[in-house]
C-alpha cells in the first residue's frame, strides 16, 4: 500500500508500476497568466490528455478563469496529473473544475494530483476546485505547492465528499492524503498533510469528522497587511453545530485558514464563496462574479 | 528501554505538573468539547485523548524525534525546519501559541536545572533575533537529546504529558472525579507505546495529521463566553 507522500517516494512506484502495464494516465497542465493591456490573459496553455480546460472566461472583476474539464469517466487507477501554473506579474487568475471530481476505486494501486503554482507580485490566484468524490476502494493523493511573490494573495480551497452519498456510500475509500503546501521568500506559511485511512482510524471520532458528511479547508495566504486584510474581517456562516461547524483562525503570519465540516457540501461551497466573495468586493475593490457551473 | 538514574529523573521532572511551562493552562480544545455537550462521560474523554495520541504520532511525536535524531547528527537547518514545520501546521491560533509558550517556557525551565550548549544554541535561534517560535516538541526533543535520553522514553514522556494535561484539564470542565480521571490516565498507556512506536516508524515525509474536529474547536475556543483555560 502507497504509504508516502513526497516526490520520488513509494507512491511513485506503484504509479510507474501501474504504468508499465499500460494502466493509468499521465495528464499534463501547463498554464501562465498575464496581465496585458489591463486584463489577463493566457500566454500558455499546454494540455496533455486527459487533462484539458474549457476556453477560459473573462468575468466581471477581470479576471481569468480557467475551468478544468472532469477526465473522461473520473480519476482511475494508476492516474498521475501534474498541473504548473504561473500567475505572472499583477495578472489575476482562477482555477476551478466544471464539476467534482470522481476518484473511481483502485483495486492494487492509486493516483495522484501535484499542482504547483507560483503566484507573481501583486498577483491574484483563486483555487476552487469542486470537491473530490471518493468512491469505495479509491486510493487518491493530491497535493498543492504554492510559492507567493511579494504582494501576491490566494485563496486555495478543498472540499471532499468521502463517497457517493446517494448510495449511502461513506468511508469506504482506502486511503486519501491532500497536502497543501505555502511558501514565500520567508518560507512556510502552510504545511497542512492530512491522511485518512478509514480501515485504520475511525473517521467519526471526537477531534475527527464526529459524524459529519463531508469536509472542506481554505487558505487566504499573502501578504494580508498590504491588502488591509484581517480576520476581523469575515463572518462565517450562522450553520446549526447540527448541520455544520466552520471556524477560521490566523495563521502565525499572512494567512487566514477556515475549516468545515458539513452534512452538505453546498453548504461548504457557499460558506468559502462567501469569503471569496468579501476578499473581492471589500478588500481588492473588485466585483463579485459566480462560477459558471 | 534502559534509564540512567538522572535521565529518569530529569524526565519525572519535565512531565511533572509543578515544572513551570504552563501546560496546565491549556485544555488544547478539551474546554470547547465539554461546553459542546460532545465530551461529557470518561469514555469520551478516552476517546479523544485516542485521537490527540494518534494525531500527535504523526506529528509533534515525529518531531520530538526528528529533533533528537538531528541533534545527534548536529544537524540545525533539520531542527529550524522542525520548529517552521510546527509553526506551519498549527493551523489553530491558540494551539499554536500554546505550543511556542509552553516550549518556550520549557526550555527556559530546563536551562534552569541543565546547562547545555545546544539548548542555548536553539534559544539564540528564536524570534525576534532568530528564525524560530520555540515549540514544544522541539524544546522536548533538545532536551532529551541534550540529556542522552532513548528516543523511545522520550517520545513515552511526551506522550504521558500530554495524556496528563488532558486529564488534570477535565477535573476542572467535566463532571469526573479524581479516580475516574486516574484511571483514564493508566488506561491510556497502550496508546502511549503505540503512539511512540507509531511516531518512531514515521519519516518527516509523512508529517501531519486528519483533525478538522479538533482544529475548528480549537479555532472556536477563543469565542467561548467562559473560558478556564488559555487554549
Amino acid at each position: 500500500m502507497c504509504r508516502h507522500a513526497g516526490p520520488g517516494s513509494k507512491d511513485c512506484a506503484v504509479i510507474t508500476q501501474n504504468s508499465l502495464h499500460g494502466v493509468g494516465r499521465h495528464g499534463q497542465l501547463n498554464l501562465t497568466f498575464a496581465r496585458r493591456a489591463g486584463t489577463t490573459v493566457l500566454v500558455e496553455n499546454y494540455s496533455r490528455p486527459p487533462l484539458q480546460v474549457m476556453r477560459p472566461i473573462t468575468d466581471a472583476a477581470g479576471c481569468l478563469c480557467v475551468y478544468l474539464l472532469s477526465p473522461t469517466g473520473g480519476i482511475v487507477q494508476g492516474d498521475q496529473y501534474s498541473v504548473r501554473m504561473h500567475v505572472d506579474e499583477g495578472a489575476h487568475a482562477l482555477f476551478t473544475t466544471q464539476s467534482a471530481t470522481k476518484v473511481y476505486r483502485m483495486p492494487d494501486g492509486c493516483a495522484e494530483q501535484v499542482t504547483q503554482v507560483t503566484v507573481g507580485r501583486d498577483g491574484v490566484f483563486e483555487y476552487v476546485p469542486d470537491a473530490a468524490i471518493l468512491f469505495a476502494d479509491s486510493h487518491y493523493h493530491q497535493r498543492l505547492e504554492v510559492t507567493l511573490q511579494p504582494g501576491a494573495l490566494a485563496f486555495l480551497s478543498e472540499v471532499v465528499l468521502p463517497g457517493r452519498a446517494a448510495r449511502g456510500e461513506r468511508f469506504r475509500f482506502r486511503r486519501y492524503l491532500n497536502q497543501t503546501i505555502v511558501r514565500d521568500d520567508d518560507g512556510l506559511i502552510v504545511y497542512d498533510s492530512a491522511a485518512l485511512e478509514p480501515a485504520h482510524t475511525l473517521p467519526d471520532a471526537p477531534g475527527r469528522l464526529e459524524g459529519y458528511t463531508c469536509w472542506g479547508s481554505a487558505y487566504l495566504v499573502g501578504d494580508l497587511a498590504r491588502w488591509g486584510i484581517t480576520p476581523e474581517g469575515f463572518t462565517l456562516p450562522d450553520e446549526h453545530p447540527r448541520d455544520a461547524l466552520v471556524a477560521l483562525s490566523p495563521l502565525r503570519r499572512n494567512g487566514i485558514a477556515f475549516r468545515m465540516v458539513s452534512h452538505r457540501l453546498e453548504a461548504i461551497y457557499a460558506a468559502f464563496n462567501q469569503v471569496r466573495a468579501a476578499v473581492r468586493t471589500r478588500y481588492l475593490r473588485l466585483p463579485d462574479a459566480p462560477l459558471r457551473k | 528501554m534502559l534509564f540512567q538514574a538522572d535521565q529518569l529523573l530529569r524526565l519525572l521532572q519535565w512531565t511533572d505538573s509543578a515544572f513551570p511551562t504552563g501546560a496546565f493552562a491549556h485544555s488544547g480544545g478539551l474546554e470547547t468539547y465539554t461546553q459542546a455537550n460532545i465530551v461529557r462521560a470518561p469514555d469520551d474523554l478516552a476517546a479523544l485523548i485516542a485521537v490527540r495520541l494518534e494525531a500527535a504520532a504523526s506529528t509533534d511525536m515525529l518531531i520530538v524525534q526528528t529533533v533528537m535524531g538531528a541533534v545527534h547528527a548536529d544537524d540545525w537547518a533539520l531542527i529550524a525546519h522542525c520548529d517552521a514545520l510546527c509553526s506551519a501546521s498549527k493551523i489553530a491560533r491558540e494551539s499554536r501559541e500554546a505550543s511556542e509558550k509552553i516550549g518556550r517556557r520549557m526550555l527556559a525551565s530546563v536551562l534552569n536545572v541543565l546547562e547545555d550548549a545546544r539548548l542555548r544554541r536553539y534559544q539564540a535561534m528564536l524570534a525576534p533575533s532568530g528564525p524560530c517560535a520555540g515549540h514544544h516538541a522541539v524544546v522536548h526533543g533538545l532536551a532529551c537529546a541534550a540529556s542522552g535520553i532513548e528516543a523511545r522514553a522520550g517520545l513515552l514522556a511526551f506522550a504521558y504529558a500530554l495524556v496528563a494535561n488532558q486529564t488534570a484539564a477535565s477535573l476542572k470542565v467535566m463532571a469526573i472525579g479524581q479516580t475516574q480521571a486516574q484511571a483514564v490516565l493508566g488506561a491510556a498507556g497502550p496508546a502511549m507505546q503505540a503512539a511512540a512506536d507509531a511516531a518512531l516508524a514515521h519519516s518527516l515525509d509523512e508529517f501531519g495529521s486528519f483533525t478538522p474536529g479538533l482544529d475548528i474547536r480549537a479555532m472556536q475556543h477563543e469565542g467561548l463566553f467562559q473560558r478556564l483555560f488559555i487554549s
